[in-house]
């Protein structure tokens, strides 16, 4: 019995240490600091109540991203810390490393008590922050959407990528590949009610339903294994399809790799969005036909400074849309190492 | 009594059949009750009693027959339905909440409100209506205790009490004294006499204990093989008439003659302790030789069996198995050394009921059947076979699930199953509890059996007659110690009483 | 002697087809209506495509039967899955020679069965709490390993394992196999039926519970690992997220072929059924175009009737 006292404590701490060093040792993010330890910045005055040129050392910006564990979000965090680290106002990153929309919440509402000076959201579930708005309105920080809106009039400014003008001009490059040829298109979303995997969607099937493509449309729930197998499912149940585009750079390389061991590439081109090197190796192998970059350097940079401009009460352009760059075989040597 | 008129039945059920795939369960059942007795329901484990009662509280739809309730026809479709026509059953498991007192569990489910909208509980006018029923009914509890703490048979007297807290026409007890000690019986019994007298309510009253039967039945009946053997008047009805009926041929010897063991110590155990439970047991067994150890609930007897066995651990004393000093720091050890316990409740811990005879006869013997981690299913096969012969389990064969025989065949494959482990030393502790007479006869058969391998058990026992009957030599625990140990035929159930309670003056028996 | 055993070999047959009887007319039920609705099922690729889908999670379901059977729930496994994946991945990446790196990421999903095990065993946590909690743990550490690293384009002689139809149906004929002979024919595999059906009753045989539910729960890390690495052959990728809700899939999978959820009672064969009706309901509901609200629904349906025909048996049978 005494045995097994030793070895409850010593799980206990196994337990603990890998739940500590789980929540705050993802490599990518050099500060991920979690919302406890987040600096407290009570002597930033009310940024609305204060319109005249804030002292940019006196500014903390709180940020949540989607997840650590996603290049695509590492990047938008780490040019966001930069921006700010340029611009000399404070950084706090709250992002977790697997995307979870009530962890996301509760982080934002704990630093919401200790009064950064703004906020950015880069959400996981943009429905969740009903009340986390009202909270951050009466203590008088502004919040910032980056990549994904939140339907709240309170929000501040949005910088997004601009997905369905993305996605259609993704949607116009497909059709002037098939120049003509008609067949059967797959065009996924993300999870159900996610605006930027429905809008992705949109952009695809509308420019592909206009060029005379039979499309059908499923939700890849952002996961490959799902994505896979709605794409083989789909290959075998109609013969003719010719083009599976799927929201997210993994999923399409995933796809990819599957429809090359079917030797189906020759027949179907695979599209996906977002700009990841798992993506560009794909282009280059001929396995993908192409992808869009999302320029989330340029979303990073440009949240921040829409932060600090409101901060300092100059008007901001909301939505700020940022173009993707489209990326095929003609052009992936740019990005690849 | 019987001053009614006839048709006058609190509860009449008339032509009862219930099938069951492959068997007739009941077969034409009629059973009466009148206004104000306690009617007897007696028969083998498998003559029909918990079905024809299952019947009645609406737990089985039957597939012929009728119910009256009162003179009038009732269709006893559910549980509920058996409720609110004043029926009220009592199962052997208790089932009340430990952790709250006697008063909310006896209005579980049913409280006063102050607000059935806002769910608001009248806590004030709940416990007046609990300690009021209790006057009542002469009950003398303490409605603010909590049930955990009451003694098994207070716990009793709750749910019967709890049954009252509706208007209760009748009221089926099943088993319930199985779990009592003998003189708390009579308190029992007193609270039933006297609802009986004064409030005219009536009782089913099951139960294998034949003697129980004139000590608060004023009728009975019996069942065997699913049909009415007869109902009778208790007094016209003597033991003997009664165990006729019930197994349907002449009594026989209920238990067998013991032989001699043989002068050489299966176990010996010195000065085992436990801190709290045990204080320094010593003891032997020979080969062939059953110690009976009995005293009342609470006085050790489980735990003697358990620390030996090694399920439980030890704070000091020494074991010896065939002369061999041996450890056994858990029930592993116990086995590789030749102890086996064979816990009381044989359905949750005896055996794995969904499993099939064989599966549960290998258990303890797999080391021993297996190679290089491999089991050897062809001699698995081959011993099984032979221990259902040998103990003749009556069963269409090894793979037949556990939970489709009888108690005592259950029994025997326990028995098979230690055997096969190659058992020196095997621990009963309650081996016939809830077991009928005929049930138990063949478990005593198969305990003179292990006998002769050159076994020897220790027999942890709360009933008195089968302590002095089935034992070579009756050790009496008290408060974890041995306070007394009798040869065979030395003492009388009384003077064992005498010596577990610690009085030694005015018991009454 | 041989009369006898022949009769009894007869008497042990029957309760086995019996058994798998209800979900097998349930598979070759579906199978036929989707056949007869929609043409396209009707070929050998979407077949194949219906083996490929379902084998990962078979893989996963295999180690899954024996933890269900010892009534060890694991919620980690798909975590487990994920972890494993970023292992082999980051081994292969470091030129880790292929057999290295394979046998990396199995010990790693054995060690997430093994902590799992001590957890339940030497705390006394309710497993579904315990599991719950390494599932994120694990994940976590996947997360330390492979977050926002590129592991893509593997060595061919790694990919093959999960390529093509066979590279996965071949890996699912080896777990089936580990699995069958481990349930049906070694001594630990017994102790796992006796351990779920009364954990109290094989305590007393003198089975030592404590190390074999250890045991069952490595089992499980480890073919929720090969699931892993098949997986990241198949794709040539390895990812963190992948994985999430998969151990939802793999019980669902375990139980629609009627292993018992509480303990005791199971087969892998069961689960071979209990997989592919999941796979062939998924894939068919693409072939007949039902929309994927729908494929949601009707999915979450198969597994209440499925434990709800696992309900009524257990009761008819008491």
């Amino acid at each position: 019995m005494k045995h097994s006292r030793v070895w409850q404590a010593v799980l206990a701490c196994v337990i603990l240490a890998s739940l500590v060093l789980s929540s705050c040792a993802a490599p990518a993010t050099p500060t991920p600091a979690p919302a406890t330890k987040a600096p407290v910045a009570t002597t930033a005055p009310v940024a609305t109540a204060a319109p005249t040129a804030a002292n940019p050392a006196s500014i903390t910006i709180a940020y949540s991203g989607y997840a650590t564990s996603n290049d695509y979000w590492n990047g938008l965090g780490k040019a966001a810390a930069a921006e700010a680290a340029a611009k000399g106002v404070k950084f706090v990153d709250l992002t977790t490393e697997t995307q979870d929309a009530s962890a996301q919440k509760q982080a934002i509402d704990t630093v919401i008590t200790q009064k950064p000076s703004a906020i950015i959201i880069g959400s996981v579930d943009p429905n969740v922050f009903k009340d986390t708005i009202a909270k951050a309105k009466a203590a008088g920080i502004p919040i910032l959407a980056a990549d994904t809106a939140i339907d709240d009039p309170y929000i501040s400014a949005l910088v997004q990528t601009d997905n369905l003008a993305t996605a259609q001009a993704l949607g116009d490059y497909i059709c002037k590949l098939l120049n003509g040829a008609k067949g059967t298109a797959l065009v996924m979303a993300g999870t159900v009610g996610h605006q930027t995997g429905d809008a992705r969607q949109k952009g695809v099937a509308d420019k592909l339903a206009a060029c005379g493509e039979n499309v059908i449309k499923q939700y890849g729930d952002w996961d490959e294994n799902k994505s896979v197998q709605i794409s083989t499912d789909t290959m075998t149940a109609n013969p003719d399809l010719n083009v599976i585009f799927a929201p997210f750079d993994p999923g399409a390389a995933a796809v990819a790799s599957l429809v090359k061991q079917k030797g189906m590439t020759s027949k179907i081109m695979v599209f996906g969005i977002d700009g990841l090197p798992v993506m560009f190796k794909a282009i280059k192998a001929g396995d993908s036909v192409a992808t869009m970059k999302q320029d989330n350097v340029r979303i990073g940079t440009e949240t921040v400074d829409d932060a600090i401009a409101i901060l300092n009460g100059q008007p901001v352009k909301t939505p700020d849309l940022i173009p993707g760059i489209l990326i095929d075989k003609t052009n992936v040597g740019k990005y690849l190492p | 009594m019987g001053s009614s008129s006839k048709d006058q039945y609190v509860v009449e059920m008339k032509n009862i059949v219930k099938k069951f795939p492959g068997v007739l369960a009941l077969d034409h059942v009629n059973f009466q009750i009148r206004p104000g007795e306690v009617h007897v329901l007696l028969g083998e484990n498998g003559a029909g009693k918990s079905t024809l009662i299952k019947v009645l509280s609406g737990a089985y739809l039957a597939d012929e027959g009728e119910i009256y309730i009162e003179g009038q026809k009732v269709d006893i479709k559910s549980p509920h339905t058996a409720i609110e026509q004043g029926l009220r059953f009592i199962y052997q498991e208790l089932s009340l909440v430990k952790d709250l007192d006697i008063a909310r569990n006896m209005f579980l489910g049913m409280e006063p409100m102050r607000s059935a909208r806002l769910g608001l509980v009248d806590w004030t006018k709940l416990y007046a209506q609990a300690g009021e029923l209790l006057q009542r009914f002469h009950i003398d509890l303490d409605l603010h205790k909590t049930v955990g703490r009451l003694s098994v048979t207070q716990q009793k007297i709750v749910e019967i009490a709890r049954a009252l807290t509706t208007q209760a026409k009748l009221i089926v007890l099943d088993e319930p004294t199985d779990v009592l000690e003998d003189q708390s019986r009579h308190d029992l019994f007193e609270v039933i006499r006297r609802l009986k007298l004064e409030h005219g309510i009536s009782f089913v009253y099951i139960s294998h204990r034949y003697r129980e039967v004139h000590e608060v039945g004023d009728r009975v009946t019996i069942l065997r093989d699913g049909q009415n053997e007869g109902t009778y008047d208790v007094k016209e009805l003597d033991f003997d008439a009664m165990i006729e009926h019930m197994i349907g041929g002449q009594l026989k010897k209920q238990y067998p003659d013991l032989t001699t063991p043989s002068q050489d110590e299966a176990l010996r155990v010195e000065n085992l302790s436990r801190k709290g439970v045990l204080n320094g047991i010593s003891l032997t067994i020979k080969k062939g030789e059953i110690l009976g150890v009995t005293g009342l609930m609470g006085a050790g007897k489980t735990e003697l069996g358990r620390a030996i066995a090694g399920a439980d651990s030890l704070d000091s004393g020494d074991i010896y198995v065939h002369g061999q000093k041996v450890k056994c720091a858990n029930p592993e050890r116990g086995i590789k050394n030749g102890i086996a316990y064979l816990p009381e409740d044989r359905k949750v811990l005896g055996l794995i009921q969904a499993h099939s005879i064989r599966s549960n006869y290998a258990l303890p013997s797999l080391d021993r059947l297996s190679v290089a981690g491999l089991v050897q299913h062809h001699r698995l096969d081959q011993e099984a076979q032979e221990y259902m012969m040998k103990l003749s389990v009556k069963a269409p064969s090894m793979n037949t699930y556990v939970r489709q025989l009888s108690g005592g065949n259950q029994q025997k494959v326990v028995v098979a199953k230690w055997l096969g482990a190659h058992a020196k030393v095997l621990i009963f502790d309650e081996p016939t509890r809830g077991i009928d007479i005929n049930g138990k006869r063949e478990i005593y058969r198969v305990m003179e059996e292990l006998l002769e391998q050159g076994v020897g058990i220790l027999m942890l026992t709360s009933d008195y007659t089968e302590a002095l009957e089935m034992s070579h030599r009756i050790i009496v625990m008290r408060r974890g110690s041995i306070c007394k140990e009798f040869k065979r035929g030395e003492p009388q159930e009384t003077d064992i009483l005498r010596e577990a309670i610690g009085e030694v003056d005015g018991v009454k028996v | 002697m041989t009369t006898l055993a022949t009769r009894f070999k007869k008497v042990q047959l029957a309760p086995q087809v019996r058994d798998i009887l209800p979900p097998l007319v349930g598979l070759v039920l579906i199978t036929a209506v989707i056949g007869i609705l929609a043409p396209t099922f009707r070929q050998w690729a979407a077949i194949a495509n219906v083996f490929e889908n379902a084998s990962i999670l078979f893989i996963m379901a295999t180690g899954m039967t024996v933890a269900l059977i010892a009534n060890c729930l694991d919620l980690s496994v798909g975590s487990t899955y994920a972890l494993v994946s970023v292992v082999t991945g980051q081994l292969l990446i470091n030129q880790v020679p292929v057999p290295l790196a394979v046998l990396g990421g199995l010990v790693a999903g054995i060690l997430c069965g093994v902590v799992n095990g001590l957890i339940v065993t030497q705390t006394g946590i309710p497993a579904l709490i315990a599991t719950l909690g390494t599932q994120l743990a694990f994940r976590g550490v996947a997360n330390m390993i492979g977050a926002a690293v590129d592991m893509s384009r593997f060595p061919p002689e790694f990919d093959i394992l999960g390529s093509g139809t066979w590279g996965p149906v071949i890996n699912c004929i080896i777990a089936f196999g580990v699995v069958w002979f481990f349930l049906n024919k070694t001594k630990l595999g017994f102790h796992a039926f006796a351990i779920g059906g009364n954990e109290e009753v094989a305590r007393l045989a003198g089975i030592p519970v404590n190390r074999n539910k250890i045991i069952y729960y490595a089992i499980c890390g480890l073919m929720a690992g090969l699931a892993g690495i098949v997986y990241t052959a198949r794709v040539d990728m390895a990812a963190v997220n992948r994985g999430q809700g998969m151990e939802l899939w793999a019980i669902a999978g375990v139980v629609v072929g009627g292993t018992s959820l509480v303990g005791g009672v199971g087969s892998v064969v069961k689960t071979i059924i209990g997989v592919l009706i999941i796979s062939v309901l998924q894939a068919g509901m693409i072939h007949l175009h039902v929309p994927s609200f729908w494929q949601q629904v009707a999915t979450g349906a198969l597994i209440i009737v499925a434990v709800w025909l696992d309900f009524l048996q257990r009761k008819t049978r008491a």
